[in-house]
């Protein structure tokens, strides 16, 4: 019996993998037929608007690096929303929390007077960890409300988000207004509040490109969630309590405590993100800034399934997906809003085919080869 | 035996029996080769039966051996894979409910399929069958009538349903069935939801049914009523027939080694041993006032009892007269607005779930799968729950996995989980299997204080065994014991001492000798003296 059980989990293992390949497989297939579809229909080149989705997204080092560029913040954000949702908190609030974390690392960046006096190594993991923190504190509001007033987070973050958004808007048009007046927009960074690039500190690893070590701060990330949800006992916790809620309460975990904690690990990741994009790419906090990376890390995370390797490669598909269009609208000249259609489909047809009736279908066929033999081996 | 006056017509009641006696054919319907799968799993194996016209058929099995399965396919809400259904000797195609109304089959769920918002009426006419395009209030209600009257019923048809006592709900259940003029009628653990008391009226309200000429199946796992009732016994187990016998042919004793299979198994258990006296203190409720938190809930009332060292208190009582508040309470999850509750003899303030563990109090929760385990994690995760914060089995903070598989394997053997894989998702294991995690989490650190909610529900003959024995084992090594469940005969078995809970108060603590007669009266909230008498005068 032993040996039916274990080749019949073997057999499930395989399917399930094989169900997993073929379901991405599927999923490009069938969004790049819809793909084509669109681009015919408004009268665009499909060729060479495919061409150049590749060519952008890969074509060269230069181009993958900016392909990394734009995943670096979804990834960061992407595991902060996997954080929360593996315990079933909802946190909708990715995007407030971001730019909260922009503000801080702006803010420090900016006004403390050490700024120039400290190097970039001491300096940056200072401000890299103040937007981290204001990402967490401002999560932190919608985690209390939920535990201590059972506020569902899903509107609380959601409200946050327009709260950080005017406030956002109040401090860039008023306290930290650059002071030469030309746009609203906060002071650009010192050069000393800049993540380096690679290819400026590896010069023989790294070829040329906008890759700054805000990549390599993401992948860590990847590492520390890693390590967090599947060996540690918060990480247990934080699983259990997603799993059942009423059974981790009555194992005598406190379900409060760990809805905090992950909210507060989300908040903090999603503040990361903001800090790394500032400090990284953007330099200054313009008026109206909405990079909108808070809400696009939902999709990033459940295309991702909620694990820290599969937010990797959805964040890494995601990046190159939208830089990919970005060149495809300027070398094939389709339209920007094309570009993110196309996107959306790609996601869309991702996330229809995760559908787990295909996982089931290949073990019953596996089952029907087998059950002869089972049934015999079982009497 | 006291007749309560529901009895006393019905046996008055002269029943028209019309039975068609088909000589050459008696039976009614028959059930060939049907096989089921779910998924993976085979739950019904080549499964024939013959119902006979005018009998009472049980069809007898533990949990899981495929008789809700096997009533599904004959009420059309599942389809089998193989086999085929006869009726009056020819061959029925079970699509679905409809089409089984049709063959003259009607069903009584064990969970009634009644809506509870709606008055009986309503649920009534839901049932019936619409022909035309207005609903025929009026011959809907004079057919009922009929039925009621021939039974001797009195169904408040205005009333909503929720309002209704279980007992009652079951009778607007089976008033639907025979709406449909069922000739076969399926009653799917009917005894289940009932006070002992109850059963009887419905025991009696079968052979009825039986004697008019109607044919019923009687499912359940519950061996005394089937040989109480029935005229004939189909075994399952594990989906097998394993066994078509006429009642007056059989005993109890080799019915249930038939429905576990296995002569060897201790399915009897140990007689009750009454009257322990405590070690020492265990855990005491005081004067506990628990005030309603919703519209569903019951009120916990003037709760005083007191558990010694060493003893199994049991709470008995019909379900929903304060068991969850009760469970609740004593984990911590219910406030109470008065009142004590003492551990060691030292009072507990505060008590909260987390706390739980630092007083020596295990829990058993009543519901396994909702509070006792995380579906979608390991079975070795199951195991796990409450390991995970000791501090022993960590190290810098990060587990130590080695350490906790070490200690996963360990406790699947001492408990006897039956797994090859401790990786698999506890969802792939039986419901006997499930409980014996629970268990395995909740005894494995000799605990001061077992709270035991309904520990065997759901399970079968065998594994309820082992559970009784390892709650027996835990009270002998000294563990106060509060075992929760709304099954007299567990109650009985394991209790030094029985508290009735009766509309969340407690209505009296008694022995376990008392007579299951008066026990019954009491449960249905009758007071001891009352009770009493009424057993006397019988």
């Amino acid at each position: 019996m032993t040996k039916v059980g274990r080749s019949s989990a073997f057999f499930s293992v395989a399917a399930a993998f094989a169900g997993a390949i073929g379901r991405v497989i599927a999923a490009l297939v069938l969004s790049a037929i819809v793909s084509i579809l669109l681009i015919q229909g408004v009268g665009g080149n499909v060729p060479l608007a495919l061409s150049s989705l590749w060519d952008g997204a890969f074509g060269s080092p230069y181009k993958l690096g900016n392909t990394l560029v734009a995943s670096t913040p979804l990834l960061l954000t992407g595991l902060g929303v996997a954080i929360a949702f593996r315990c079933q908190m909802w946190n909708i609030g990715g995007e407030g929390q971001f730019l909260v974390g922009c503000l801080a690392c702006s803010a420090l960046a900016v006004n403390c007077p050490l700024t120039n006096k400290l190097g970039l190594p001491l300096l940056m993991p200072i401000i890299l960890a103040a937007s981290a923190a204001a990402g967490a504190a401002w999560a932190s509001i919608a985690a209390f409300l939920k535990t201590w007033r059972a506020v569902p987070e899903v509107i609380s973050t959601i409200m946050l988000n327009s709260i950080a958004v005017e406030l956002l808007s109040y401090l860039v048009n008023g306290p930290m207004e650059r002071s030469d007046h030309s746009q609203p927009a906060t002071e650009m960074l010192q050069p000393a509040a800049t993540l380096p690039y690679l290819y400026q500190l590896f010069p023989k690893l790294f070829a040329p490109s906008p890759l700054h070590v805000g990549f390599i701060i993401a992948l860590v990330m990847v590492g520390v969630v890693y390590v967090l949800i599947a060996m540690t006992p918060s990480g247990f916790a934080m699983k259990l309590v997603g799993a059942n809620m009423d059974a981790a309460r009555l194992s005598g975990v406190a379900v409060n405590r760990v809805l905090i904690t992950s909210m507060l690990w989300s908040g903090a990741l999603c503040g990361l993100a903001g800090g790394v994009e500032l400090t990284g790419r953007v330099g200054f906090i313009p008026e109206g800034y909405l990079p909108g990376y808070g809400y696009q890390a939902i999709a990033v995370a459940l295309l991702g399934r909620l694990s820290p390797i599969g937010v990797l490669l959805s964040a890494l598909f995601i990046g190159a997906l939208s830089v990919g269009c970005q060149n495809m609208e300027r070398t094939a000249g389709i339209a920007h809003e094309m570009g993110l259609m196309i996107q959306a489909v790609a996601l869309l047809a991702l996330l229809a085919t995760q559908w787990t009736g295909w996982s089931n279908v290949l073990p019953e066929l596996l089952r029907r080869f087998s059950a002869n033999n089972a049934a015999i081996e079982h009497q | 035996m006291a007749r309560t006056p529901l009895l006393r017509a019905v046996r008055v009641y002269n029943l028209n029996v019309s039975s068609p006696l088909d000589v050459e054919n008696p039976d009614l319907l028959s059930v060939r080769s049907v096989t089921k799968f779910y998924g993976k799993n085979c739950v019904l194996d080549n499964v024939s039966f013959t119902l006979k016209r005018g009998e009472i058929h049980a069809l007898l099995g533990e949990n899981g051996a495929g008789k809700t399965t096997l009533m599904n396919v004959l009420r059309g809400l599942t389809q089998p894979n193989s086999g085929q259904i006869i009726i009056d000797g020819a061959p029925v195609q079970i699509k679905t409910p409809l089409d089984s109304s049709r063959s003259g089959i009607g069903m009584v769920h064990q969970h009634f399929l009644l809506v509870p918002a709606f008055t009986v009426e309503e649920n009534l006419i839901l049932a019936g069958q619409q022909h035309g395009f207005l609903i025929d209030q009026r011959s809907i209600k004079a057919k009922a009538d009929q039925i009621c009257t021939k039974l001797a019923w009195n169904i408040p048809y205005t009333s909503r349903v929720s309002d209704l006592t279980v007992g009652v709900q079951q009778r607007v259940e089976i008033l639907k069935a025979l709406l449909g003029d069922a000739r076969i009628v399926l009653f799917d653990e009917p005894t289940a939801v009932l006070t002992p008391n109850e059963v009887d009226d419905l025991l009696v309200v079968l052979r009825a049914l039986r004697d008019e000429g109607r044919s019923l199946v009687f499912v359940s796992h519950k061996l005394g009523e089937v040989m109480a009732l029935c005229d004939r016994v189909t075994v399952l187990r594990r989906g097998h027939v394993v066994g078509q016998v006429a009642v007056s042919d059989t005993s109890p004793a080799d019915l249930a080694r038939r429905m576990v299979g296995d002569d060897s198994a201790e399915l009897l258990d140990e007689e009750m041993s009454v009257g322990t006296t405590p070690r020492g203190p265990g855990i005491s409720v005081s004067r506990i006032e628990a005030p309603r938190t919703g519209k569903d809930d019951v009120a916990l009332r003037d709760v005083t009892f007191d558990v010694g060292a060493g003893q199994i208190l049991g709470v008995a009582g019909v379900d929903g007269n304060g068991q969850e508040e009760l469970f609740e309470l004593l984990v911590g999850l219910r406030k109470y607005s008065s009142g004590t509750i003492s551990v060691a003899g030292a009072a507990v303030t505060n008590l909260r779930p987390s706390s739980l563990t630092q007083l020596g109090i295990a829990v058993i929760p009543p519901d396994r799968q909702r509070q006792g385990l995380a579906l979608s994690m390991s079975i070795r995760d199951n195991l796990l729950f409450d390991e995970i914060g000791d501090k022993r089995n960590r190290r810098l903070g990060i587990l130590a996995n080695r350490r906790l598989d070490k200690l996963a394997l360990q406790l699947r053997d001492e408990f006897d989980v039956r797994t090859p894989d401790i990786s698999l998702p506890v969802s792939s294991l039986s419901g006997g299997n499930q409980q014996k995690i629970v268990i395995a989490r909740a005894l494995s650190k000799k605990p001061a204080i077992v709270l035991a909610a309904s520990p065997t529900r759901g399970l079968d003959v065998a594994a309820a065994a082992y559970v009784h024995a390892k709650l027996r084992k835990c009270r002998d090594d000294g563990a106060a014991i509060i075992l929760i469940s709304t099954e007299l005969d567990e109650v009985t078995a394991l209790a030094d001492k029985i508290a009735i809970l009766y509309e969340g108060r407690i209505a009296a603590i008694v022995t376990p000798k008392m007579s299951r007669k008066q026990l019954g009266l009491l449960m249905g909230g009758k007071s001891l003296q009352e009770s009493g008498k009424m057993v006397e005068g019988s």
